[in-house]
């Protein structure tokens, strides 16, 4: 057997070998030629292969591309689905507020002035105060639209008020801008703002005497951004003249009209600022107030320069932020005061009265604020005729002060803790505590400065 | 016939010191407005965050001149519509922002009161980086 196997083995590597060497010796310049054809097919291939990866690479990167975007030449859809309200999708939001108010004076009177409804002193107890729902959507591509309706109770009885219900252009050039309906107008600081942003659980004095909390009517207001490099902004607006400093609209004419000016900066990286200077004209009108027991008929005027200024201590203002707010104001009235109450008769006022308060409110934790404010109101003097109505200030110039902590979870719930030292009559002071919470669901829109 | 004098009075009080009011408001509007005409000529770009703004003087270079909103240190959700800005977004050309409601707290506010029609959103003038990324954990 292995006689065999060696025998196969020898003459199998003989063979080999006598063949193979014959073999290659003959095909040497073949194998060369076969070797180097090989190669170059390889390297077509390979290049070919290569080719086709980075084709197929960046089929799938502009795949990829496209599939996460649109051509961006006209309207990207995705840009307008969730930017902003639009007409099949508004942003619907709810104000859900209420208070717990002690007072320690029976009477909250402000002694010299008739005061409307809205700025009197509140309810003490707990309560809800008004609810409000919010909508606010773009019409199209030019307009905006937005109604906030206040529902509040008075008497026993749910009063519904539209608060506010107007539609605003949203691109005209130059800075412009166009606002008709119902609404705030631009009057001071305080007016265009809602109560339920304030830093305070209650509105100044000033604010409550002069402007009813907060003056909104009827009209029509333009506004314009001014060119120029540092802020500046001018504006007015015509009204029906149905609130509250305005009489109530008695025919076709404009009850009320208003006009403003304001100007602002920066002051480094971390503090921002604005003043502005505006008036509320008041046409022939009759005025009730101090439940509807004391009317004012005649014209009025209400001028008012305002001031605040923000600061950044650490830079990002979601840290800390320190706030400084103040107001002045100066009405003057001509026409005649009428106090039911005290059977006054109509007596003919001619005058002027004033007031200002100044606020301060400090953020020192991203959660947590606190605030105090000054305000004061200077009453004039009281003609003859109206001794020991509601328009006798008794030489007492109404005072308050204010002191306020708050907790703000979110920005969309606070709860606030008050206390006011409201000296406004001769009587005694009137010590009031103040429990609030502010609640919205939903969208909250931008607040302006 | 006094009362009426003394009503034409009243009204030209009134009206002079509105006049009064417009002029001191004139004052340093016309100083300011000259160099604000010669601003108008160049490509403006309002940057929300100081990456955008670094990436359009990157892009635009001589080009543009770029106004960014923020500084590192603000946080961009809880920032407010301050003066500056609006009269920054008055020449913006071009708004260029994060979008996703990053910005939905004042951006809106400037856009509606001082933007031109080109820089609303989903306008031309309006890049919202977001909207060019593949967005992750969107809620519906």
């Amino acid at each position: 057997m292995s006689k065999k196997l060696l025998l196969a083995a020898t003459s199998a590597a003989v063979l080999h070998i006598s063949f193979g060497q014959t073999a290659y010796a003959a095909d040497d310049a073949d194998i060369q030629a076969l070797r180097s054809e090989i190669l170059s097919l390889q390297k077509t291939y390979e290049q070919k292969i290569e080719a086709l990866e980075q084709k197929v690479q960046t089929l799938q990167a502009t795949a990829k591309i496209n599939s996460s975007s649109q051509v961006p030449i006209n309207v990207p859809a995705t840009a307008q689905r969730s930017s902003k309200g639009n007409s099949f999708n508004p942003e619907i939001g709810v104000i859900l507020n209420g208070r717990y108010q002690n007072f320690s004076a029976k009477e909250g009177d402000i002694a010299g002035f008739a005061v409307g409804e809205e700025g009197e002193r509140g309810k003490e107890g707990l309560g809800i105060d008004e609810t409000e729902l919010n909508f606010s959507a773009s019409v199209d591509d030019k307009f905006r639209g937005s109604a906030t309706i206040a529902l509040h109770e008075h008497e026993g009885e749910t009063e519904v008020e539209i608060e506010e219900a107007y539609v605003a252009t949203t691109s005209l050039p130059s800075g412009l801008e166009v606002k008709v309906g119902r609404f705030f107008p631009e009057l001071g600081y305080l007016n265009s703002h809602h109560s339920h942003a304030d830093d305070f659980a209650d509105r100044p004095l000033t604010n409550r005497v002069f402007l009813d909390n907060n003056y909104g009517d009827d009209g029509l207001q333009v506004s314009m951004v001014l060119p120029t490099d540092f802020y500046s902004e001018i504006g007015g607006g015509v009204f029906r003249g149905d609130d509250f400093p305005a009489g109530g609209a008695g025919g076709a004419d404009i009850g009320a009209w208003t006009a403003y000016g304001r100007v602002g900066g920066d002051i480094g990286d971390d503090a921002s600022w604005r003043l502005g200077l505006s008036t509320l004209q008041v046409r022939q009108g009759t005025r009730s107030a101090q439940e509807d027991s004391v009317t004012f008929q005649g014209e009025s005027g209400v001028y008012i320069a305002d001031g605040r200024m923000v600061y950044a201590p650490t830079g990002n203002s979601a840290e800390q932020e320190i706030s400084l707010q103040g107001e002045y104001f100066w009405r003057t009235e001509d026409g005649a005061y009428d106090d039911t109450n005290a059977g006054t008769g109509a007596v003919s006022y001619d005058d002027h009265q004033s007031g200002w308060y100044l606020q301060s409110a400090y953020k020192f934790d991203p959660q947590w604020r606190v605030g105090a404010r000054y305000s004061q109101l200077y009453s004039g003097d009281t003609p003859l005729g109206l001794t020991g109505s509601s328009l006798d200030s008794d030489g007492h110039d109404p005072w308050a002060a204010s002191a306020m902590i708050d907790w703000t979870n979110s920005e969309f719930s606070r709860i606030r803790a008050q206390y006011n030292y409201e000296n406004v009559s001769n009587a005694d002071a009137d010590n009031q505590f103040i429990l609030q919470y502010i609640m919205s669901l939903g969208a909250h829109g931008a607040h302006s400065y | 016939m006094l009362m009426g004098l003394i009503a034409i009075k009243e009204d030209a009080m009134r009206f002079f010191q509105i006049i009064i009011l417009g002029a001191v408001l004139a004052v340093p509007l016309f100083t300011s407005m000259s160099s604000y005409a010669a601003d108008q000529d160049r490509f403006n770009i309002f940057a929300c965050a100081p990456e955008w703004g670094a990436l359009a003087r990157e892009i635009g270079g001589e080009k543009v001149d770029v106004f960014v909103a923020s500084k590192a240190a603000q946080d961009v959700h809880h920032m407010r519509a301050k003066p500056s800005l609006l009269a920054a977004m008055r020449k913006a050309d071009l708004v260029f922002c994060s979008g996703a409601s990053l910005e939905i707290g004042w951006l809106p506010v400037l856009l509606n009161k001082a933007g031109s029609a080109q820089v609303q959103y989903g306008d031309i003038g309006s890049l919202m980086a977001s909207d060019y990324v593949e967005r992750l954990e969107v809620m519906n």
